[in-house]
């Protein structure tokens, strides 16, 4: 008996644990969708047979499909095959590394951000440092930190590098080591307490003025590079995820291409009881969608190639699929990794067919070929019969084959496509027009006909004093 | 009876129409000749109440509120915010104004208030066949026709109150002002008698059920 309550209640944890994928409808709610990415296998270093990972901090899969894992308490980078097989181990042979915060590799170099040491090592596969970045003798740096956290380089050489106790965005490093500027710093968010309290910062002594709070602008917690060359950031606090730019897509002027216009809504809805998202991490796969991993609360956010939502998965907890310490995640092909520092083990997740048909889906749709996408989304509506994005897709697809009426319906079907309804009226009211134009023409004349002879009878009667 | 002006011989049914288009004699008229109708006045709040349900059941999808996508009509909901609110006005502009020194009779109010929706429900009416014709760009229309509607319909109010209890214009706006007030005293009231009486039924309940159970 007591056996049964054990596996019982333990049967309940493990369903209350294993977390729902989840979109936000054209009304800003969770709603409940078909699973586009399921969990298949965790790997720990144990499973790898090397022994287990300890502090791993970052991970890095780069273009051949090779994964590295910066094995800190180790003091190891461990390579991963694509299959996620042992493939080698690198030590460093001039230095320790523990103490670094991100690993970046391409072109068979691989890049150590090293906190502690406040430098970047740039090693080759079998250990030895070739390139050694320290803090560049430059007036442009001026007295901002030079502890580097997070590193990348993009095709032409130049380094990039996140450094704590920094907001001035990310650093630029030319490949003479020399500092080339800072780039695509966060704006600070002005609010109306925000005004009042400049303002009355012109009325305060020095000795106030020391004494308030400055405003600056929040820093990059992590940031990962495209196949195209744009940098992606993520923020991990906002004080309106609504405003701010918690996600960018910078281009290499360092400016936000995502239009500041239309209002987006980065992470949970915080109207709905979520508590608020801090991302600690973004991947961006070949074909340009996006998964910011949210390290609080485990989530992981899947946008598309125009940043717009997708879905939402993942989630906190000790089940294979939700993390208690998720530190980084990556892409490899359609599958998606996420390190754990506290269950030290990678997680993989897979695409499913919805997830597959959602990817190639929105793909087509966001480069305008709605027909080719229409038998996608008719797919994906039998999954999901409630994604307001599918059948607004379906209702475009439609229109562009002349089919106005099902058009206006799909999109009636989507609940928020209102604004495409109506284009779509408009268009069948000026087809009607053009018609019946003998109708309405006599029509309107005949009314104003009756409505004259109408008045005319009734002003009599009302004279006569009839009615 | 005192016959004046030139509508003076129409009917009191028809009579709304007039006073739409000449209040300030047609609200005299209706205080000094008692040209008011209390069907005419039922039949106004009525079509206000098919109005909404109208407009909540047909009125196109790109000008449905989110409530009516979703759920289908509520008429308790809509009752609520017609005729009970009409209501609860008349009684609290009754109950100030008699302390006040007004002049009318709830009848009066009733009906010459009833009448001042007139605009509005009309014009709100036609929201409906016109929102299948009109697409989102054209929705400021639509807009500008409720503002119109609501506008008249508040002069209506004004000149009701100002002419039936026979007041001067400030003491008019002070009495519709106390209405406000007292709509929400009202409201307040109506919710604390029936939470505490819903409060008392649950008590009766447990006793009973108490006793039913250990008998």
């Amino acid at each position: 008996m007591k056996k049964t309550v054990v596996i019982f209640v333990l049967l309940l944890c493990l369903t209350a644990t294993a977390s729902a994928e989840y979109r936000y409808n054209g009304f800003d709610e969770p709603v409940a969708t078909a699973d586009s990415f399921t969990p298949v296998k965790s790997v720990s270093g144990m499973i790898l047979g090397i022994g287990d990972f300890k502090d791993p901090a970052d991970l890095f899969a780069d273009e051949n499909g090779l994964v590295y894992v910066l094995d800190c308490g180790n003091d190891r980078i461990v390579v991963l095959n694509n299959d996620l097989t042992f493939n080698s181990e690198i030590v460093p042979a001039e230095f320790d590394l523990a103490g670094s915060g991100g690993i970046f590799a391409a072109d068979g170099l691989i890049y150590v951000a090293h906190t502690e040491d406040e430098k970047i090592y740039v090693i080759n596969t079998a250990g030895e440092t070739v390139r050694e970045i320290s803090r560049p003798d430059s007036a442009l740096l001026g007295n901002a930190a030079f502890t580097p956290v997070k590193v990348l380089a993009d095709g032409i050489g130049t380094v990039y590098m996140l450094s704590a106790n920094s907001t001035q965005g990310a650093y630029m490093i030319g490949g003479d080591n020399s500092f080339l500027g800072f780039f695509g710093r966060n704006d600070v968010v002005l609010n109306f307490r925000r005004i009042l309290e400049l303002a009355s910062r012109r009325f305060a002594s020095d000795e106030q003025r020391a004494k308030m709070e400055n405003f600056v602008p929040v820093e990059f917690a992590n940031f990962d590079i495209d196949s195209e060359g744009f940098i992606y950031t993520v923020t991990a606090y906002s004080e309106n995820p609504e405003q701010s730019e918690m996600i960018k897509k910078l281009n290499p002027m360092g400016g936000n291409v995502l239009s500041k216009l239309s209002s987006r809504t980065w992470g949970d809805n915080p109207v709905n009881g979520a508590y608020p998202t801090s991302y600690t991490d973004i991947a961006v796969d070949e074909r340009g969608f996006s998964y910011a991993l949210d390290g609080v609360g485990g989530k992981i956010f899947w946008y598309d190639n125009n940043l717009s939502q997708i879905s939402v998965f993942g989630g906190s907890g000790s089940v294979t699929g939700t993390f208690t310490g998720p530190a980084a995640i990556e892409t490899l092909g359609d599958r998606v990794l996420v390190l754990d520092n506290v269950k030290n083990s990678i997680t993989v997740f897979e695409k499913t067919r919805f997830g597959a048909l959602m990817t190639d889906g929105r793909e087509l749709y966001n480069s305008g070929r709605f027909k080719e996408s229409r038998d996608i989304f008719r797919e994906i509506i039998t999954m999901d019969p409630d994604c307001d994005f599918a059948w607004g897709a379906l209702g475009a697809a439609v229109y562009e084959d002349g089919d106005a009426e099902t058009a206006k319906e799909y999109f009636e079907r989507s609940m928020t496509a209102s604004e495409k309804y109506s284009e779509v009226k408009k268009e069948l009211r000026g087809r009607w027009m053009k018609s019946h134009f003998a109708l309405i023409f006599m029509g309107t004349l005949l009314l104003a006909l009756i409505v004259i002879a109408a008045s005319k009878l009734v002003t009599a009667k009302l004279k006569e004093g009839r009615i | 009876m005192q016959k004046t002006g030139f509508y003076a011989g129409m009917s009191k049914y028809l009579y709304p129409l007039y006073i739409l288009i000449h209040p300030v004699d047609g609200y005299r008229e209706l205080k000094n000749n008692k040209k008011y109708s209390l069907t005419a006045a039922n039949v106004i709040l009525a079509l206000w109440v098919l109005q909404r349900i109208l407009d909540w059941g047909s009125s196109d999808f790109d000008f449905k509120s989110r409530a009516a996508l979703e759920s289908p009509v509520n008429l308790p909901r809509i009752l609520l915010t017609t005729v009970v609110l009409f209501a609860i006005a008349c009684v609290s502009n009754w109950c100030f104004c008699t302390l006040m020194d007004g002049k009318g009779r709830f009848k009066e109010i009733w009906t010459a208030c009833a009448y001042a929706l007139l605009p509005y429900v009309l014009l709100a009416l036609l929201k409906v066949p016109l929102s299948h014709a009109m697409v989102l760009d054209e929705a400021v229309f639509l807009g500008y026709m409720n503002a119109i509607g609501l506008l008249w319909t508040a002069f209506l109010i004004f000149e009701a109150v100002y002419v039936v209890h026979d007041y001067t214009v400030p003491k008019a706006v002070m009495a519709l002002a106390l209405t406000a007030l007292g709509v929400l005293i009202i409201a307040f009231l109506v919710i604390l008698v029936t939470g505490l009486a819903s409060q008392i039924y649950s008590f009766f309940k447990t006793i009973y059920f108490e006793i039913k159970l250990r008998l």
